[in-house]
């Protein structure tokens, strides 16, 4: 099996929704020539307004062609591996041409040149010059953090209430504030609340929940030292001090495992697009998040495709409940998910979900992995069900696909769970994975 | 609301200020700190936040409703399931049909993730035939949202739902009709009795659609009533009303007017001794046709027969009645009459003065009568002619409609063969078209691409019907694509165009079909 995805999975990999249509143009066997795959590539030529060369290694999914497309995986791509979707074993198991196997060198040569650099010693640093830098950050985040505890006393004592009718402004002037005391982590925490007043119920509850959770990271970053190493870590993330991916690798836990992509959702911001995915270990049974960004219509550093699953070590960056990784080295050929192992209970989930907050209270999306719950209607809002009766309500829909997977048969989901509600990813029944929602809607 | 949240809303300035107290646990970790009251509440909130979350007692809610049925069907495969997706809309929604009647006849649902895209897309027109698809989950989800409830209905098809009654006295005109079509199949005098009951009530417009519904399976038994609408106040229902008697040979109108029509029509052979010989050798008297025009002053009493006074323009009245009254009288009648085939009537018409008037009625009668003899004849003697009849504007099209699949197809490859107007009519052939209809227009097709600018687009608008309709045993069939020239003219982009099309159209069919058998 070339390729271990289905078309969905392959079109949610295009860049935007044009390309994706584009890509199902150029599925077509009649407008491609010497179609061809290898142990590790796959490969073909497209008569386009010229002929094109293009070529896919199977050991990550990374793209290569001739056109002059900028977006990464450009249609042609697209189209090949929509083919070999469709076609799975029947596409002819050839030697690779020279344009193929030249390429194939050059990545594994590039790919041993990182390594490299990556095992190098670091570059000398201007010790004094650094120290200079973090005490100046320090007494701006501790100014900043000063002014917005003022801030958020006004809230309170003026009404939360009041806060329907502010401006757009008087967030983002908070938000500004921040980002200049070098506490970006404060500043996005600001601009997710602008967004609660003009959501639907009662979101006055959970803006308070919000505020509080932000005043308690905020008095814990004043007594900082007082704290536990690993919390410190945490404290230090929400209110902005990002460790960078090289840290990371070299100082963060480093899991190897067999892990499964269960769930993804792709965040369209103003210039960058941010794919969340959700990875569970199988044999270690951990859980790790990993973050990609894409400027415009450049293409995801690594193919990470929800329903398969490969061989990897990843690295976490330190928490007290490390959750957010990163992929350091992939092994092998990724194999297909035909189901998601979850709790059996709804209770199951969220008493591992406590244990978690017990060690990182400030935890935002918990990955909820459910067995056999039945999505069922109450009032307006739709909600799943375990077999014992307790339902978790679901972020507002249309849940559609969902509720046609089910049928009101019970269905493994996988989705993100905030505390407040459910957002649902993806599905598993009758050995088959689905995306619940295509990637360009 | 809890008090804290409630202090919080409200503003801690409005209440005096003190410092509220949440839950034992939280104000154990607040209190000692000495806090103003707005750093209590929002550190208190914090912790509660947590707490909450960490603790949450999870709603229970009770069982949900019927579950949907089993399948019965198995699920086509994710390739067919991805194209057909691709036939709701866009450059192949024309090959739906054909995607359905495949999964139909390989005994073939979707998949149940694909079906809100299409119960959302599906055109109205297609539910129908869609429905045995869908499987039991469409039936389930049709009770899930109102835009999806029709998946869920009993096709109105085959038999009458138990309101039919009050859906017949309260419901849109159109459920009316279907209706009606049912009752009228399946108990005849149940409808009867529907239309007897509302018929003075019923606005115009109903009263022609109503009465348009009956005519598809109108029977002797109809006369007493169709009768009576022949003084309805609406002429255009008059009309209908009279014309459906004349479907009814039986009937009292059919046969004066069949009577009358007598009066204006005979016919002669020569009864010499030559033509004796003739007849003997096998070449048959040449018939003559004599043609009386009916009188000059218009018999009210006609119109309620159905035939109209009012004449098109640069037409003769008497002309344009006399085809009207021949319109009445099926042509086999002329047959038994005058001892004469079908051939020899029209080559008799064809060389009378009225020849139009009465092939114009002729037609009419023949496709009213079923008259399957008279098909071939009649479309060969609109094809010698120029453009269409009064009563029946598109006699090719319609005549074509109606002949059986051997006939029309050996027309339409004479047709193809002998000229390059006219070829439109070929959109009357069945669906798929027949083999050596395909085979004439690519062969003939592939000798003109050579000279692309003098052919002009006339034959490249054939291309897109020949791409949806050709049969599977023809989907590999191709047309070679001509060198762009350098300068490309209009009409040669849009052959070319139109070549691109029809093989990408084909390698998608022919994908539907290597796809269902996987």
């Amino acid at each position: 099996m070339p390729l271990p995805m289905n078309s969905e999975q392959v079109l949610a990999m295009a860049p935007d929704a044009s390309a994706a249509a584009a890509g199902r143009k150029l599925a077509n066997p009649a407008t491609w020539q010497g179609i061809g795959r290898s142990e590790q590539a796959l490969w073909g030529q497209c008569q386009g307004s010229a002929l094109y060369q293009t070529q896919i290694a199977l050991s990550d999914l990374t793209t290569k062609c001739s056109c002059p497309s900028r977006k990464f995986p450009c249609k042609h791509a697209l189209g090949l591996m929509l083919i070999a979707a469709a076609k799975g074993d029947g596409i002819a198991v050839a030697s690779e041409p020279e344009w193929v196997a030249g390429w194939l060198q050059k990545r594994t040569a590039a790919a041993d040149k990182r390594e490299a650099k990556q095992s190098a010693p670091p570059k000398p640093v201007d010790e004094v010059a650094q120290g200079k830098r973090v005490a100046q950050r320090q007494d701006r985040v501790l100014k900043g953090i000063e002014q917005l505890e003022t801030w958020l006393d006004d809230l309170v004592r003026q009404g939360l209430g009041r806060l329907e009718s502010e401006p757009p402004s008087f967030w983002e002037q908070q938000a500004k504030r921040l980002v200049d005391a070098q506490a970006p982590g404060l500043a996005s925490a600001v601009r997710r609340l602008s967004e609660l007043p003009h959501s639907a119920g009662d979101w006055s509850a959970e803006m308070f929940d919000r505020l509080g959770l932000m005043a308690l990271a905020t008095h814990a970053y004043k007594r900082l030292e007082a704290l536990d190493p690993a919390v410190q870590r945490d404290v230090r993330q929400f209110i902005g001090f990002n460790v960078e991916q090289a840290v990371v690798i070299a100082e963060g836990e480093s899991v190897a495992d067999d892990w499964a992509v269960v769930a993804q959702s792709l965040l369209n911001d103003e210039r960058v697009r941010v794919q969340r995915s959700w990875l569970c270990g199988h044999q270690t049974g951990r859980v790790a998040l990993v973050l990609q960004f894409a400027a415009g219509p450049e293409r995801f550093p690594e193919v990470v495709a929800p329903g398969t699953a490969f061989r990897a070590e990843l690295s976490f960056w330190p928490s007290a409940f490390p959750m957010r990784a990163l992929i350091v080295k992939r092994e092998g050929q990724a194999s297909v998910l035909s189901s998601i192992t979850g709790a059996t209970s709804v209770e199951t989930m969220l008493a591992e979900q406590a244990q978690a907050l017990a060690k990182q209270p400030w935890l935002e999306a918990w990955p909820a992995l459910l067995n056999g719950v039945v999505p069922v209607m109450r009032g307006e809002r739709l909600y799943v069900r375990d077999a014992q009766g307790a339902a978790l309500p679901l972020a507002p829909g249309p849940h559609d696909r969902l509720l046609a997977l089910s049928g009101g048969h019970p269905v493994d989901v996988a989705g993100e769970w905030d505390g407040y509600r459910l957002r649902p990813l993806t599905a598993a029944v009758d050995g088959r994975f689905v995306m619940l929602r295509s990637a360009h809607a | 609301m809890r008090e804290a949240l409630r202090v919080a809303v409200v503003g801690t300035g409005s209440v005096n200020g003190a410092v509220t107290s949440q839950d034992a646990a939280v104000d154990a970790l607040v209190s000692p700190l000495g806090l103003s009251p707005e750093r209590s509440l929002l550190l208190g909130a914090g912790a509660t936040a947590i707490r909450r979350r960490a603790g949450m007692v999870v709603e229970v809610v009770p069982s949900p409703g019927v579950p949907a049925a089993a399948e019965t069907l198995p699920a086509c495969s994710a390739a067919f399931q991805e194209r057909l997706v691709q036939t709701l809309e866009g450059e192949f929604a024309t090959v739906l049909p054909e995607a359905i009647a495949l999964l139909v006849k390989h005994g073939q649902r979707l998949p149940h993730e694909a079906l809100p895209q299409v119960l959302d897309k599906l055109p109205p027109s297609h539910r129908g035939e869609a429905r045995p698809i869908l499987g039991e989950r469409a039936r389930w989800l049709a009770g899930v949202r109102k835009e999806w409830s029709w998946a869920g209905a009993a096709s109105l098809e085959s038999v009458l739902p138990a309101n039919a009654d009050t859906l017949w006295g309260e419901g849109s005109l159109s459920i009316r009709k279907e209706l009606l079509k049912v009752a009228r199949q399946t108990t005849r005098d149940r409808a009867n009795a529907w239309l007897d009951a509302s018929w003075k009530q019923e606005s115009a417009d109903n009263r022609f659609a109503l009465i348009g519904v009956l005519g598809e399976t109108v029977a002797a038994d109809d006369e007493p009533f169709l009768v009576r609408v022949l003084t309805d106040r609406s002429a255009q229902v008059r009309q209908t009303a009279a014309r459906l008697l004349w479907k009814l040979p039986e009937s009292e109108l059919a046969i004066r007017l069949r009577t009358r029509a007598e009066g204006l029509l005979s016919a002669t052979r020569p009864t010499g001794f030559l033509s004796k010989v003739k007849a003997a050798v096998g070449g048959g008297a040449a018939l003559t046709l004599k043609v009386e025009l009916p009188p000059e002053a218009f018999d009210p009493t006609w119109e309620k027969e159905g035939i109209a006074e009012s004449t098109p323009q640069n037409l003769g009245r008497r002309q344009w009645w006399l085809a009207q009254t021949l319109a009445a009288v099926s042509p086999t009648y002329w047959q038994q009459e005058f001892s004469a085939t079908p051939q020899e009537l029209l080559a008799a018409a064809s060389s009378h003065e009225f020849a139009d008037m009465v092939l114009d009625g002729w037609t009419f009668a023949a496709l009213q009568h079923d008259a399957r003899d008279w098909f071939e004849p009649l479309w060969r003697a609109w094809r010698s002619r120029q453009g269409g009849g009064h009563i029946v504007a598109q006699p090719l099209h319609e005549l074509m409609l109606k002949m059986d699949r051997d006939t029309a197809s050996a027309l339409a490859v004479e047709l193809i063969n002998a000229e390059t107007s006219n070829l439109l009519v070929l959109g009357a052939l069945k669906t798929p078209w027949p083999e050596p209809v395909v085979d004439a227009v690519l062969t003939r097709f592939a000798g003109m691409t050579g000279d692309i600018t003098k052919q002009g687009h006339p034959w490249a608008n054939l291309l897109p019907m020949l791409s949806f309709y050709a049969p599977p045993t023809r989907l590999d069939r191709t047309l070679p694509i001509p060198n762009r020239s350098e300068l490309p003219s209009w009409h040669e982009t849009h052959l070319i165009r139109a070549i691109e099309s029809f093989h990408s159209t084909l390698q998608f069919r022919r994908s539907l079909h290597e796809e269902i058998t996987r």
